[in-house]
């Protein structure tokens, strides 16, 4: 990314176009974590235009990742921010199902049912990353859940990873 | 692919393995905000967390943001017993749940130490030496005298017994003629033609109350090698 950063700011294209690329794939990824797909990509693509117009101006941040991650960061509070004075403004009641803001997934229904068997699996025969899984979906976070369980951090991450790479591989032998 | 802060990324693997551990936690959305926000940052410059979060989204989105899902994997948790406390606590802590792998030795090397236990404690001569209490017995300790001032050893009668004596000219590795005859009895009532001293030329006869009767005893050590009259011993004690 230091060769690409370099490049475009001396004015190349094909730099800039790929380092354009490399961000919005990684910018699409964080925002539809957060929003629905399309308003996460047209932040993703907006806070990409931004980070790239600074770089042709010549802005020299001392730690592009970081003040790359902040440009998307800040765009998505303000979409929060702006949909909120919308919401007011407007007086209008959305439903859940309606709201930009709820992630939409209409995925394959055996996708679905795959990951159910392997959730089932994982939870009979991992019980300990069942019992994380569980306060995970009560909405705790892992420091939350660190605590609550009397387990170190780490120990926590551990459980998450074993757990995830089992679920891999369950999905994988399903997969046709 | 690219490098920064002294940064290398080598494929397939994660540049920085103590953040890398965050990525089924980020999947979840289960980060605290903080950490979630040093883990994208992380993102921007691993490929390998990169690739393995775009290769799972398909379904890890579902276990984040598919209410049906979510639903269904709630009650799915709901039926299973997630408790920790009372006896299943306990028998969950010296049966780990975690994979083979990542399961802690203690329970199992606590188990093996208790089967050796049990195995050993059925062997023949140990079980023997287990059951077996220990008693005092008199010691009749008879040593050599220059002098004329010797004094005779007293023991008890009825009273079980060891014998210690010292023969001063014995070497460990012969073997010598010992026997113990009461007053004027010619017939011993130990005898043993291979008799042997330590290194500290002392040799033990073990006495049994039966034998310790009232009399006056007396030991003849002699060495099987030597026929010289010299080299024979003579002790004496008396049990009354």
């Amino acid at each position: 990314m230091n060769q690409l950063l370099g490049r475009a700011r001396q004015g190349d294209k094909a730099a800039e176009r790929q380092l354009f690329e490399f961000l919005l794939l990684r910018f699409q990824t964080f925002a539809r974590l957060k929003l629905s797909e399309d308003v996460a990509d047209d932040i993703a693509h907006d806070a990409c235009l931004t980070v790239l117009e600074k770089v042709r101006s010549g802005f020299t941040p001392d730690d592009f990742d970081h003040w790359a991650h902040g440009v998307l960061r800040n765009k998505i509070g303000n979409y929060y921010r702006h949909r909120d004075i919308q919401q007011r403004v407007a007086a209008e009641a959305r439903t859940a199902d309606q709201s930009p803001g709820a992630p939409r997934h209409q995925e394959a229904p055996i996708l679905k049912k795959n990951l159910l068997d392997c959730m089932r699996m994982l939870i009979k025969e991992f019980p300990v990353h069942a019992r994380v899984l569980n306060l995970v979906y009560q909405g705790y976070d892992t420091t939350e859940i660190s605590n609550r369980l009397k387990l170190k951090p780490g120990y926590v991450y551990s459980i998450l990873s074993v757990g995830r790479r089992l679920l891999r591989e369950c999905m994988r032998k399903k997969e046709p | 692919m690219y490098a920064e802060k002294g940064t290398i990324e080598v494929n397939g693997t994660c540049i920085d393995p103590k953040i890398g551990a965050y990525l089924h936690a980020y999947e979840l959305g289960a980060l605290p905000e903080d950490m979630s926000q040093a883990f994208e940052v992380h993102l921007l410059r691993c490929q390998h967390c990169f690739q393995e979060l775009t290769a799972a989204s398909s379904y890890t989105n579902l276990l984040r943001g598919d209410d049906e899902t979510r639903r269904s994997i709630r009650s799915l948790l709901a039926d299973t017993d997630l408790s920790a406390g009372g006896w299943t606590g306990v028998w969950r802590r010296l049966w780990p749940e975690t994979p083979l792998v990542f399961r802690p030795l203690v329970p199992y090397l606590l188990a093996l130490a208790i089967a050796a236990v049990a195995v050993i404690s059925t062997l023949p001569g140990k079980s023997a030496v287990d059951k077996q209490t220990i008693r005092q017995v008199q010691a009749v300790a008879l040593f050599p005298t220059r002098g004329a001032s010797a004094g005779t050893f007293t023991a008890s009668m009825g009273r079980d017994g060891v014998i210690s004596l010292v023969y001063p000219d014995a070497g460990t590795d012969g073997r010598y003629h010992v026997t113990i005859t009461r007053g004027d009895d010619a017939a011993p009532i130990f005898a043993d033609a291979a008799f042997s001293f330590d290194r500290y030329k002392t040799g033990w006869i073990s006495f049994p109350a039966s034998a310790m009767q009232s009399g006056t005893y007396t030991v003849h050590i002699s060495d099987l090698r030597s026929t010289a009259p010299a080299e024979e011993r003579h002790y004496e004690f008396i049990v009354e």
